[in-house]
């Protein structure tokens, strides 16, 4: 498995994160333009459209804050090839970082609510696997378009699992390679798919 | 062929991980230098003493070959003499035991030679000649009685010497037969000879008794060749010897003759008091059988060890040159994956202070917004417009802002695979100087480019060139203090080349540091943590874009560092010392 | 109330100071360490809100400096995302750090708890 592809998903994360601020700045910039021009223009500006214009840019400052504190954990993903890994806040990030794709194919996503579960391991490759499973989720969701992903402490081990597959949504070669070198198993079933660590021997 | 390829080694097609920058020996070499040298080592000596040990063996068998054949020669030299001596003492003591007038009568005679056959055996007949040559008696089985032999040589010797002991000649019998004779002075003046001849067969026996191996000879020859008694191989009696008849000697000789296949050992003895020579001839060949033998297993063992020594040395030299390879490609897998990992922190970094500078012109946008909203409901009376404008116009110019920014985190995501493309390396440096401007101000760096727009582009993988100049920068931002001062020159010191100089006036490389400071894990930076790899990683980096990294610097003035790159990967570049 | 607002983005502390005082808080504002210093020589504030990453100062000099000056200010900080961890890591303040962009709410609150933890 080529680590070069590292650089790729890295390449890839930030691409995604760069057109979704692009896309955030771009309402802002719509929103403030409108007032621009009203003002510019003379016009009258009643409380109600500013309101709603200054809540609408309250908003995207939000959902910019949240892609960008995402974004910040995905980049110091990479600092340590080894570490504790607590899987609910690596959930939380393939939630954040995916909500994007998510919104594209119209399913909802969300982390699920639990336990946390820690494992030592590489957290950017995990965070690779990770969305590289979400995707294959993302791609073929059952008909309920909702998917979940959490951390769990199954009878195998520590695991992240996700929920709400198609049973037609299988892993790849690519997630395989990876879940084999961190040294995890992937196993599917009824619709869920779970990364799982091996549990105390 | 199928063998072979199982047999070959891992290393003999050279290292395939890392390039030809990166493994440590050139294995076939060393694999080829430690098998001949091995090889040389231990199968010279074994061949040196081989071949000594041959020599010597060989030597000594023939010798001993020699000696036996002497001692044979000495021993039955000795009993034939013994022999003939016996023969003629008898005959001596017979002539002065008896009187002439005794011996001369028939009765006498043949009761002496009857005597002289039970006491001594080996006499075949008896007569007694008188002092002019003629056969006065005679007992034998011949018919000799009465015949001249004063001209016969032993007679003249007999006379002369006293005694004779003859050599074999056919004389008046016309037979082959050897006599002895001793002259006997009479009393009353004058002589007589008492003759007998030998019986031969005695003489015949003796010499067929010898254990001689194979086809070995023992015969007489008279000193003119003539042989005295049968020979195996080398004629009858009387017959001349083919071989030459040797040299007198006083004792027994030995020596060799003849070559090759036919080469013959041949120990003689001159016996005494007579005209016969003893002589004693063996094969070489046969003599040699032992040694054939030996030298067969000799040569074998010889041949077995150098195999074994040989097939051990492959063996051994292949293990352990496979060991060395083994580890090395782990050191250059190990090396590979931790300049992986330090080139993800890295980016890693990059796009985490990327995130931190959208946040200042987001913070301003939620500012102003709530500022915006608060004077519509907060403030007792509407906000005049040019107000408003001024807050929009503020939005606005944060959005611009930020809106740079994320084109550059974008640009920076598009070069973050492996290609090779044509390269500003200006506009890269200018790139990487954007990352790091932030950190540049909020350290008050002044940061200087140099950077002409007419130089070529160079074909090489960008995300490497940018790798390297952030590492580069970083290096030299880590260097100096606040308020320092970078330089950053592109420029083209050969047609060939593009060059980036990095100039920083910070702490500067003690001289004697400065040809260890590629090195990996070797480190000046005072401050804990850092795994020392950096500039070891970005050299191998520079390694692999076929380019050269080459540094200046002075302790407490500052450094530089001078990247140089082909325009085309593989073109020969002079290295330029100064940027 | 007085509060003292420190950061290198005069369009964000100014719009800041206005809200603030929309709100009936009085603020004043200084875009680098040696204007909040003059600042804090002539007033006497409460509570200071300094930004974290400032060109040649850090939040955590500015407040040993201004604390240096005025013993009994308060401070609390500003840090955009990626500075968490190294004010977590360099500071041994528990409390008083606040994520940018700020809800306004947030800050107000921050400066209370600030005020009624007693003097810094």
């Amino acid at each position: 498995m080529p680590r070069s592809d590292d650089l790729l998903f890295f390449g890839k994360v930030s691409a995604q994160v760069s057109h979704e601020l692009k896309n955030i700045l771009t309402i802002i910039n719509e929103q403030a333009g409108l007032l621009a021009d009203r003002t510019g223009r003379g016009l009258p500006l009643d409380p109600e459209r500013l309101a709603m214009a200054v809540a609408c840019l309250q908003r995207q400052v939000q959902r910019g804050d949240r892609l960008l504190a995402g974004f910040n954990r995905f980049a110091h993903a990479a600092d340590l090839p080894r570490r504790e890994v607590s899987l609910a806040e690596a959930a939380a990030l393939a939630a954040t970082l995916g909500a994007r794709r998510a919104a594209l194919a119209r399913v909802a996503l969300s982390a699920a609510a639990g336990d946390d579960a820690r494992v030592v391991s590489d957290p950017f490759l995990l965070c690779r696997l990770l969305m590289a499973c979400l995707e294959r989720a993302l791609d073929a969701p059952d008909d309920g378009r909702a998917v979940t992903v959490g951390a769990a402490t199954g009878p195998g081990g520590p695991a992240l699992v996700l929920t709400g597959l198609s049973p037609g949504a299988a892993p790849g070669q690519d997630e395989a390679a990876l879940a084999e070198t961190l040294g995890t198993r992937l196993i599917l079933a009824d619709g869920r798919l779970a990364i799982v660590w091996p549990g105390p021997a | 062929m199928g063998l072979f390829d199982r047999l070959r080694p891992a290393f003999w097609n050279g290292a395939v991980k890392g390039g030809p920058y990166r493994s440590l020996f050139n294995y076939r070499r060393l694999w080829r230098l430690s098998v001949a040298l091995l090889a040389a080592v231990s199968v010279t000596p074994l061949c040196i003493m081989t071949v000594i040990d041959y020599g010597v063996t060989k030597r000594a068998v023939t010798q001993e070959n020699l000696h036996r054949t002497a001692i044979t020669t000495s021993n039955t030299r000795r009993t034939l003499s013994y022999f003939l001596d016996e023969r003629l003492a008898a005959l001596n003591f017979a002539a002065r035991e008896e009187s002439y007038a005794a011996l001369a009568r028939p009765e006498r005679l043949a009761g002496l030679l009857a005597d002289l056959k039970a006491a001594f055996g080996g006499f075949m007949d008896l007569g007694v000649i008188d002092d002019a040559g003629r056969q006065a008696a005679y007992v034998g089985p011949y018919d000799l009685l009465g015949i001249d032999y004063s001209s016969q040589e032993w007679f003249k010797r007999t006379v002369e010497s006293g005694y004779c002991i003859s050599d074999v000649f056919l004389g008046f019998r016309n037979v082959p037969h050897l006599v002895v004779s001793v002259r006997a002075n009479r009393p009353e003046g004058g002589f007589f000879v008492l003759r007998a001849a030998v019986d031969t067969q005695r003489i015949n026996d003796i010499l067929a008794g010898l254990d001689l191996s194979g086809s070995g000879d023992a015969f007489l020859v008279n000193h003119a060749g003539i042989l005295q008694t049968m020979s195996r191989s080398h004629g009858s009696v009387l017959e001349r010897l083919a071989l030459p008849v040797p040299a007198r000697a006083e004792r027994t000789e030995v020596y060799g003759t003849g070559d090759g296949e036919n080469s013959l050992i041949i120990g003689y003895a001159y016996l005494e008091g007579t005209p016969l020579v003893l002589m004693v001839v063996k094969r070489q060949a046969e003599l040699m059988q032992p040694w054939y033998a030996l030298r067969l297993d000799l040569v074998g063992f010889l041949g077995g060890s150098v195999l074994a020594i040989l097939v051990v040395i492959l063996g051994v030299a292949t293990f352990m040159v496979e060991k060395i390879f083994v580890a090395d490609q782990t050191r250059v897998t190990t090396l590979h994956q931790m300049e992986h990992t330090n080139r993800m922190a890295s980016i890693g970094r990059l796009a985490a202070g990327v995130a931190h500078e959208i946040n200042n012109p987001l913070a301003v946008i939620n500012e102003q917004a709530g500022l915006l909203k608060d004077l519509a409901v907060l403030a007792k009376a509407p906000p005049p417009p040019e107000r408003l404008s001024g807050i929009v116009d503020t939005i606005l110019a944060s959005v611009e802002r930020a809106g740079a920014i994320t084109k550059r985190l974008l640009s920076f995501a598009r070069h973050q695979d492996v290609h090779i493309e044509p390269v500003n390396v200006g506009k890269a440096a200018g790139e990487v100087l954007g990352f790091l401007a932030k950190e540049a101000e909020y350290r008050r760096i002044a940061v200087a480019v140099e950077a002409p727009d007419d130089l070529p582009a160079i074909e090489s993988d960008r995300g490497k060139i940018q790798q390297i100049l952030l590492n580069l920068v970083n290096n030299a931002f880590q260097a100096m203090d606040d308020g320092g001062r970078l330089v950053l020159r592109v420029f083209a010191p050969d047609p060939d080349c593009v060059a980036i100089s990095v100039a920083d006036n910070g702490c500067g490389i003690p001289a004697a540091d400065v040809k260890r400071i590629f090195e990996p894990f070797f480190s000046t930076k005072k401050k804990k943590g850092g795994t020392g790899l950096g500039l070891s990683i970005t050299y191998g980096l520079v390694q692999e874009l076929g380019g050269d990294l080459a540094v200046e610097s002075e302790l407490g003035k500052g450094s530089t560092f001078t990247v140089t790159l082909p325009l085309v990967k593989g073109a020969a570049c002079e290295p330029s010392a100064r940027g | 109330m007085n509060l003292l607002l420190v950061d290198d983005e005069a369009d964000l502390v100014s719009a800041l100071a206005e809200r603030l005082s929309l709100r009936g808080i009085e603020a004043d504002f200084a875009t680098d360490g040696d204007a909040a210093a003059d600042k804090v020589r002539a007033r006497a504030y409460d509570v200071a809100v300094l930004d974290m990453k400032m060109p040649g100062l850090s939040g955590l000099d500015l407040k040993q400096k201004l604390q240096r000056l005025r013993p009994g200010l308060r401070f609390i900080f500003m840090t955009g995302h990626g500075s968490e961890e190294d004010f977590r890591a360099g500071s041994s303040e528990a409390a008083g750090y606040l994520v940018k962009p700020v809800r306004i709410e947030d800050l107000i609150a921050a400066v209370n708890q600030a005020l009624a933890a007693g003097p810094g």
